[in-house]
Parts: C-alpha cells; sequence; structure tokens
C-alpha cells in the first residue's frame, strides 16, 4: 500500500486500519463495514474524505472489537488520520479514542467515542475539509455570451464555486442562485468579483453586476451552527460579450 | 417497536444537529421510514444489526461535510440500517406488505417522474373515461412507429386504470401492488418447494438492484415477473397447464420484449409432455403463434407486432446479427453481469451467489430449476439477441431489464445462503440498494462509460475507470479479468471452498487501491471543468439515444473549435524528464483541417490533421445501401504519440482552428489523452 500511494499520514492511517482488522474479533457487519468503509479510503482523491472514512471505519470497528491489539491498531489509524490535518477540529476525538481503547465492555467504548465526537462539535463543530473544496462551474459559449448551464448546490462540504470567462471581458453578468437553510436574516452566502461583492441572502436571488471581474465566486459564508443547513443552489448564469 | 420509533427520533434529531443536507426530504423520509418501521414492526427483539448500524450511521452524521460524496454514504447508512427491522417483518403474516411500506414514501417523494413512466401514465390517461389530460405533454416519443402508433403496448397502461385517479401516487401505487403480487406468489412459490427462508428471499428482490430500482415505478417488469411467476406457481401447485398458457399469452401482450419469457414457459411445459404427444403439442402452439400473428396483420392493422418489430430493415437487423456481429452480441451478454454502468456485479453482487446456487438448485429443486430457469435463460437471450448492445434501455434504472431473472436467481441463492461469502455478498447489495432508495438519480447512467455512484464517490482524479469494464470503452484484458474474477467466486461459492470473504475484501481492497492510484488516461468524458475552458462535449445532450446509432464508437468526445478552448492535463513528472503523451482524436475540416497544439512550459508542439470518413460496416451494407453522413461520429480515429520534455506540471491541448467557413461541426474532436 505504501509503495503504491508513498507514505503519507492518511497511507499510514489505512495500513493501521488494516492491521486492526487482522487482529478483529466482533460482529462481522462491523467488520465489513469497516472493510468496505476503509477500502472506500483508498479509492477516494480527496483527503477530507479518505480521512472521514478511515475515522469511520476504525472508531466503528473499535467500538466493537474484543480484541486490545486491533482496537490499539485502530487508535494508531484514528491519529494517524487527525495528524494527517484533513479534517478540523478533531483533538477531543483522538483523546477519547485513546481512552476508549482499553474498556472491556463494547457499550464503554462506544460511550467514550460518543463522548468525543460530542466534545469535538462542540468545541470547534463538525469536522470539515482542510482546505475546503472548491469547484468551478463549467462554461460555455453561446450566441452573444458565456453560460453557465449546470446546477451545483453548495453547501458545508463544498462550499465555493468559480465561475471563469478566459480571456473574454464580459460587459455584464446575471446570476441565478437559491439560497436557504438558516434560521435567521443574515446574508447566506457572498458573490465576489475582484474588490465587489454581493450577499445573498435566503431566498431566489439574481444578482446582476456591470463590468465583473473574473474569476467571480460564489461562496457559502455560514460556519456549521445546530439546527442551520445553509445552503445556496447556483442555478446558472450569463455573460454578455456583445 | 420503541427502538425503531427512538432510532428515527434520534436520526431525525442528528440530521438536523450536524446540519445535514436535505433536512426537509430526506432529513425527513429515512426518520418517517424509521417510525412507520417501528409501527409494522410491533413487538419483538431489537435487530442486532439494526443497532450497529444505527451507531455507524450517527458517526458517519458527524463526518458529512469532510467532501460532498460523504453526505450520500452517510444518508445512506441510515437507511440501511432500517433493512434489518423489514427482514424480521417479513416473516410475519401479511409481512411483505408490512415490509414494503416503510420503502414508499421514499419511491414517491424522491424518485422523479422521467423515462418512459410518463408515456405510459399517458396511455393509461387515454383509456381512461374523462381523463384530466394531466399527461396530455406526453403525446409522442422517440422510437414510436407511427402516427397514431406507440412502441408501448395497452394492456399494462390498462392494468394501472384503477391508480390513474391518484395521479403520479396512484399509477404508482398500482405498481408497487404489481411488485407485492411478485414477491408474494414467488414467497409461495418458494415454500411449495421447500426453502425454509421463504419469507425473507423475496423480500431481498425489494431492498436489493435491480428490483428496488423499479419498485414502484410505472415500468412493466415487475407485473411481467408476477404473470410469470403465477403461471409458474399455479403449474406447480396443481399442474394447471391452462395458467401457464394464459401467463405465457399475456406476458406478449404486457410488452413484446417479454416474448422470451413466454417461450421459456411454453418450453418448460413442452417438456412435461413425452412422445408424439410433446410434438403435437409443439405444433399446436406454433400454430397458434402464427396464427396470432396473421390475426395482427389481417384485423387490427399490426397495432401488437408487425407496426413495432415488421418492418424489414429491423428483421435483417436482426437476422444478420449473429453473423457479422456475433462480437457485439456477445459483449451485450457479458455486460449484463460486469458493465459498470448497467452491469448486475457492481449494483447487486448478490447475483455472483445466485449464480452460484445454480448447480443445487438443479440437482435438488429439479422442477422449479426448470420453471424459473428456462424462461429467465430465453429472456435473457432474446433481449440481448433482440437489442444488441442497447439491452440495457439507459438511462431509466439500471438493470431493470433484467428483472425476470430475479426469480430464478433468488432461488438459487436460497440454495447457497449460508455458504462462506454469502451473506457479505448481500449485505453490499442491500447497502447499495439503500444508496439508490435514498439518492435515486444514481440509479440512472447514460450509456457514456461513466458510473453515477462511482463518480460521486471516487471522484475525477483517480484511476477506476481504467479498472473497470464497460461496454462503452471497451477493452478485452478488464472485461476478461472481471469475467474471470466472477467466475472464480462463483466457483468458490459453488465448491463450497473456505475463504471466500477474503477473496472478496481483498479483490475489493485491490480495485480501490488501483482505482485510487492517480491517473494517466483521462477520457473526454471524465475531464472535469476545472481542467477545461469553455471545450464542449459532443453531442452535448447526455441522452444515449443520440449516440444509438453510431456504428464505430458509442463513446462522447470533447470538441474543441474556438481558439478560446482548451484542456489541461496534469503532468506528474518531474521538471527534466521526458514524459510520454498519446492522444486519440478525430480532426473534421477542409485543406489541411484544424490543428491540435500541445504546450507544456516553454515547449509547445502542433500536427494539422483530417480524419478520413470511414466506410459503413458490412453488416449495414448488407441491410441498405445507405451513405455515411459526414459527422463527427464516421470519421477515422487519429493517433498522435510523442516524448515531451517536462518542463511545467501541466500539458495544454489546445486547437488550431481551421481557416474557411465555420460551420456547425469541425474542429477537434478529442477522445482520450495518456501522459505517463
Amino acid at each position: 500500500m505504501l509503495l503504491l500511494r508513498g507514505i503519507d499520514a492518511l497511507s499510514l492511517s489505512a495500513c493501521f486500519l488494516a492491521a486492526g482488522i487482522l487482529f478483529y474479533s466482533g460482529p462481522a457487519r462491523v467488520l465489513a463495514a469497516c472493510v468496505l468503509l476503509g477500502g472506500l479510503s483508498l479509492l477516494v482523491r480527496t483527503d477530507g474524505f479518505a480521512a472521514a472514512l478511515l475515522l469511520a471505519g476504525a472508531l466503528s470497528a473499535m467500538a466493537c472489537s474484543e480484541c486490545v491489539i486491533s482496537r490499539s491498531a485502530f487508535l494508531l489509524s484514528v491519529a494517524a488520520a487527525i495528524l494527517s490535518g484533513s479534517l478540523t477540529g478533531l483533538v477531543p476525538l483522538g483523546i477519547a479514542a485513546a481512552a476508549a481503547v482499553f474498556p472491556a465492555a463494547s457499550i464503554n467504548r462506544s460511550a467514550f467515542i460518543g463522548a468525543g465526537l460530542a466534545a469535538s462539535v462542540a468545541a470547534g463543530g463538525i469536522p470539515l475539509a482542510s482546505p475546503p473544496a472548491a469547484r468551478r462551474a463549467e462554461e460555455y459559449f453561446v450566441r452573444g455570451g458565456i453560460a453557465w448551464e449546470h446546477s451545483e448546490r453548495l453547501d458545508l462540504s463544498a462550499p465555493a464555486l468559480v465561475l471563469e470567462a478566459g480571456e473574454a471581458e464580459p460587459a455584464d453578468l446575471r446570476i441565478l442562485l437559491s439560497a436557504g437553510g438558516v434560521r435567521d436574516d443574515e446574508p447566506v452566502g457572498f458573490v465576489m468579483a475582484g474588490d465587489t461583492s454581493f450577499p445573498v441572502p435566503s431566498g431566489e436571488v439574481r444578482i446582476r453586476m456591470n463590468e465583473p471581474v473574473f474569476p467571480v465566486s460564489v461562496v457559502l459564508s455560514r460556519r456549521w451552527k445546530p439546527m442551520n443547513h445553509p445552503v445556496i443552489h447556483f442555478i446558472g448564469a450569463e455573460a454578455g460579450t456583445e | 417497536m420503541a427502538f425503531h420509533a427512538l432510532g428515527g427520533i434520534l436520526l431525525f434529531i442528528a440530521w438536523r444537529m450536524t446540519g445535514m443536507p436535505s433536512p426537509g426530504v430526506l432529513g425527513r423520509l429515512i426518520p418517517l421510514a424509521w417510525l412507520i418501521t417501528a409501527v409494522v414492526y410491533g413487538r419483538g427483539d431489537r435487530p442486532a444489526a439494526s443497532l450497529q448500524l444505527l451507531g455507524i450511521s450517527l458517526l458517519l452524521f458527524v463526518f458529512w461535510a469532510a467532501a460532498p460524496g460523504m453526505f450520500t454514504v452517510a444518508s445512506s447508512s441510515a437507511m440501511l440500517a432500517v433493512f434489518p427491522g423489514l427482514m424480521k417483518v417479513s416473516r410475519r403474516r401479511l409481512g411483505l406488505l408490512m415490509a414494503v411500506i416503510p420503502l414508499v414514501p421514499m419511491i414517491l417523494v424522491l424518485v422523479p417522474f422521467t423515462g418512459d413512466e410518463p408515456h405510459y401514465a399517458r396511455i393509461t390517461e387515454e383509456l381512461f373515461p374523462g381523463g384530466t389530460g394531466r399527461f396530455q405533454e406526453y403525446q409522442r416519443q422517440a422510437g414510436d412507429p407511427g402516427e397514431g402508433f406507440r412502441h408501448h403496448q395497452s394492456l399494462y397502461p390498462a392494468l394501472m386504470l384503477p391508480g390513474y385517479p391518484g395521479g403520479i401516487t396512484g399509477i404508482r401505487l398500482m405498481n408497487t401492488l404489481f411488485a407485492l403480487w411478485a414477491v408474494t406468489v414467488l414467497s409461495r412459490t418458494m415454500r411449495k418447494s421447500g426453502f425454509r427462508k421463504w419469507r425473507e428471499l423475496p423480500l431481498l428482490a425489494l431492498l436489493t438492484m435491480p428490483g428496488s430500482g423499479v419498485l414502484g415505478l410505472v415500468y412493466p417488469g415487475w407485473l411481467a415477473v408476477a404473470v410469470f411467476v403465477t403461471g409458474v406457481y399455479m403449474f406447480l401447485k396443481g399442474g394447471r397447464k391452462v395458467w401457464v398458457l394464459a401467463a405465457a399469452g399475456a406476458l406478449v401482450l404486457v410488452k413484446i420484449r417479454f416474448a422470451g419469457l413466454s417461450l421459456g414457459l411454453l418450453l418448460a411445459l413442452l417438456l412435461e409432455y413425452r412422445g408424439r404427444k410433446r410434438l403435437t403439442i409443439a405444433l399446436v402452439l406454433l400454430s397458434v403463434a402464427a396464427a396470432g400473428l396473421l390475426f395482427d396483420f389481417g384485423f387490427l392493422g399490426g397495432r401488437v407486432f408487425w407496426v413495432r418489430y415488421g418492418n424489414v430493415e429491423f428483421l435483417k437487423t436482426v437476422l444478420v446479427q449473429p453473423l457479422y456481429r456475433s462480437s457485439h452480441l456477445l459483449l451485450a451478454l457479458f455486460s449484463t453481469l460486469v458493465d459498470i454502468e448497467s452491469g448486475l456485479l457492481w449494483k447487486a453482487p448478490w447475483v455472483l451467489a445466485g449464480l452460484a446456487g445454480l448447480p443445487a438448485l438443479r440437482r435438488e429443486r429439479r422442477a422449479l430449476f426448470r420453471w424459473l430457469g428456462l424462461p429467465g435463460l430465453l429472456y435473457l437471450l432474446v433481449l440481448v439477441y433482440w437489442t444488441g448492445t442497447n439491452w440495457s434501455g439507459m438511462p431509466t434504472p439500471a438493470g431493470r431489464m433484467l428483472l425476470p431473472l430475479l426469480p430464478i436467481l433468488l432461488a438459487s441463492l436460497g440454495m447457497v445462503m449460508k455458504r462462506a461469502g454469502v451473506r457479505v455478498l448481500v449485505w453490499i447489495s442491500m447497502a447499495a440498494g439503500a444508496v439508490y432508495y435514498c439518492h435515486p438519480l444514481l440509479r440512472m447512467n447514460h450509456a457514456d462509460g461513466t458510473d453515477a455512484l462511482a463518480s460521486t464517490l471516487a471522484g475525477a482524479a483517480g484511476s477506476l475507470a481504467a479498472w473497470v469494464p464497460s461496454a462503452v470503452r471497451f477493452s478485452l484484458p478488464v472485461f476478461l479479468f472481471w469475467i474471470l474474477g466472477s467466475a472464480l467466486v462463483v466457483w468458490m461459492i459453488a465448491a463450497r471452498r473456505g475463504g471466500t470473504g477474503y477473496v472478496l475484501a481483498a479483490g475489493f481492497a485491490l480495485l480501490c487501491l488501483a482505482g485510487g492510484t492517480t491517473r494517466t488516461r483521462w477520457e473526454a468524458e471524465d475531464i472535469p471543468p476545472s481542467m477545461k475552458d469553455f471545450c464542449q462535449l459532443y453531442p452535448r445532450e447526455t441522452e444515449p439515444e443520440h449516440r444509438k446509432f453510431w456504428m464505430f464508437s458509442t463513446q462522447r468526445m470533447l470538441r474543441l473549435h474556438r481558439e478560446e478552448d482548451a484542456v489541461r492535463i496534469p503532468v506528474r513528472r518531474d521538471p527534466g524528464d521526458v514524459a510520454a503523451v498519446e492522444i486519440t482524436y478525430r480532426s473534421m475540416g477542409e485543406g489541411r483541417g484544424p490543428g491540435i497544439r500541445l504546450t507544456c512550459g516553454g515547449w509547445s508542439d502542433s500536427l494539422f490533421s483530417v480524419s478520413d470518413m470511414l466506410d459503413p460496416p458490412d453488416w449495414t451494407t448488407r441491410i441498405r445501401e445507405a451513405g455515411l453522413e459526414k459527422r463527427p461520429e464516421n470519421l477515422g480515429e487519429l493517433r498522435w504519440t510523442l516524448e515531451m520534455p517536462v518542463t511545467a506540471d501541466t500539458l495544454l491541448i489546445e486547437v488550431i482552428p481551421a481557416a474557411g467557413p465555420d460551420d456547425d461541426l469541425h474542429g477537434i474532436y478529442l477522445d482520450a489523452v495518456t501522459v505517463r
């Protein structure tokens, strides 16, 4: 694995997970889930995604494994995934996972892990990818301008979208968005073009700007907060070049 | 009851606390499925698997924001956790009905009303006295043989009439009833044949693909299975042959596609006779079929068969298939199992266990094997022979055409359920089923070589596409590898070899490891927006109908025809190294044609060329004399191989537009780029 992928924290985490699986003793279904999550972590090419899958696999197997060697290997996997820095704010979870190696009863280990997760979320919110993912909208030439036709969803897992126009210098830009999922009137995000920024409030939003400076970014600005599900739907955009 | 109710409430609260997307739809539907399960579950032990899966789901909920694909994993795991409860519910009286109820809201709310569904609904509306015209807009569709004729038949829409007043919900509920009819009769057939798990096995068909993919949707697959299995059950129960004849006739009237099933039923019936009686009955059946075709031709104006499939060119196409397109037919046949987009291996790996159980089923329950197997086999062969590489009917839910194979595969699965590795295959299949229930758009692929779920999970940068078989991007070694791999697993289960679970886990891990390595070959369809400027895929529409009649390759291509069009391919080599580059493309233009320019840092090279028009394949000229239009899909492929000094981390591919009139189609059509 290390030969194919090179030595980095996430590859080490996957190796420790594999070692834990070898010594695992417990419900077969959890083992299968751990293999599935660990395998998928090798497939995905985003560090945050891989770290999350490794952590989920290692923590669930740690809660159920009756073998202390296996649990120790899972702890190392958790530690390596946290130390990779691909996800934010997981130190309390790491400490709780270390404590969860020792209890003999599965329910106690689960309680430690649950408490660690709760402490991590309470201290720094839900884990986010570091750095956050930014996508690029697909642009097309259309008669008289440029269009971005594919809709995209921006949420905490992918909070930014970039619109590029190449060498073109459009005279104007019209963006159609729909935002929501929050419980106040503050903007959900912003559309930024050069030094200019436009707030994106909840509801359907049409933004028109003259002589926009590209790249233009649509950014979700909200942080995680319980009972809030901030989202911006990018529905489409058009820029006139004539 | 309390466990599922508390589980539902816990998921509802966790969804809101973690801020997961879609709180108003999925965030309610999944907890609702748990609450309905609580009601239908009643008293009983808490399913251990549900508790474990619930714990894993809650863990995944916390990590949902790590990447866009994580939400798919987290939400689906919460749905999967309810399945063990449904399996337990199925063991009770009316259990199959009760077990389906929690799934119904998901189907009604989440699955878009698309594909052939509106067209069937429109026919139902026409048959309904005083129809409201709500499906008026779906008048005609591609493939209709002519004005006043549809390529769909009327029996199936007529059977949905009771649901019409309820609109989309009503006709979808009718289809849910058809599925329930099918699994209930299958369950009785299995009980009669002595299966111990005669209640759980049919439910599996509704929790896993391909059955779950069209459960409740307006497609005739489940109705056909119901008619087919009813005929078999009535014969096995009391030797009532008239039911077999009725089922065989009804299947053809439901959809001509099911003629293979009818043929199989009649063949199984013939095998019940001996000597001269068998020959006589065969002749009688043939005469009845011929009379039916003549009646259709003479009295019904060909409405049932001739207007749809009776035109000379179509019949010629079907006739020349085995002689001139045998490789296509073979590819289509194996695609039903291994193709990444439509094959069952990836969406329902339990079919491997189903195949492994066939010898045991033949040995121990010969009558059931014959009655379910012959129709299934003939259906598959007719489907592949009749429709060729279009057998999958994409972009409708993957595997829906293979529904008639479910009864035989489930019965044989029942024979090997306790063998090593089988439960793992079933659980993976249920996990895939849960994903497709929660995210139904992932069921639909577009015959472009990419699978929606695999793309969601693996993203663009990995090399998974190079390691999985695709009929559209055919690679013989990859196809052979997966066919042999599947055969190995089938053999291990059939031969009761230990270690099947290890082989499966190792195979999965190796695939993920290989698929997670850095990609060196970029197919046009896989290039993400972040790596291209302006250029568009050709054809622009994702609908495979536009590529259905392409004769040389049905892959989409990336068109570069303006100066601004560009593609940037990452170069994973150190500066100073030499990289091998291979570009395959088609070039359309006049004179010396458009050029293709490669740039890497300070290095640059360009090539001007025009693709030759290809000659039509032999088999088409045997059907009719027709020239090919000058279109990109009919041009010969060009391959430019070169070595490039690496001076930057990106290879820029641009077009040098040709001088002359700017027609609609000229330009460079990129198929694939390899940088090693």
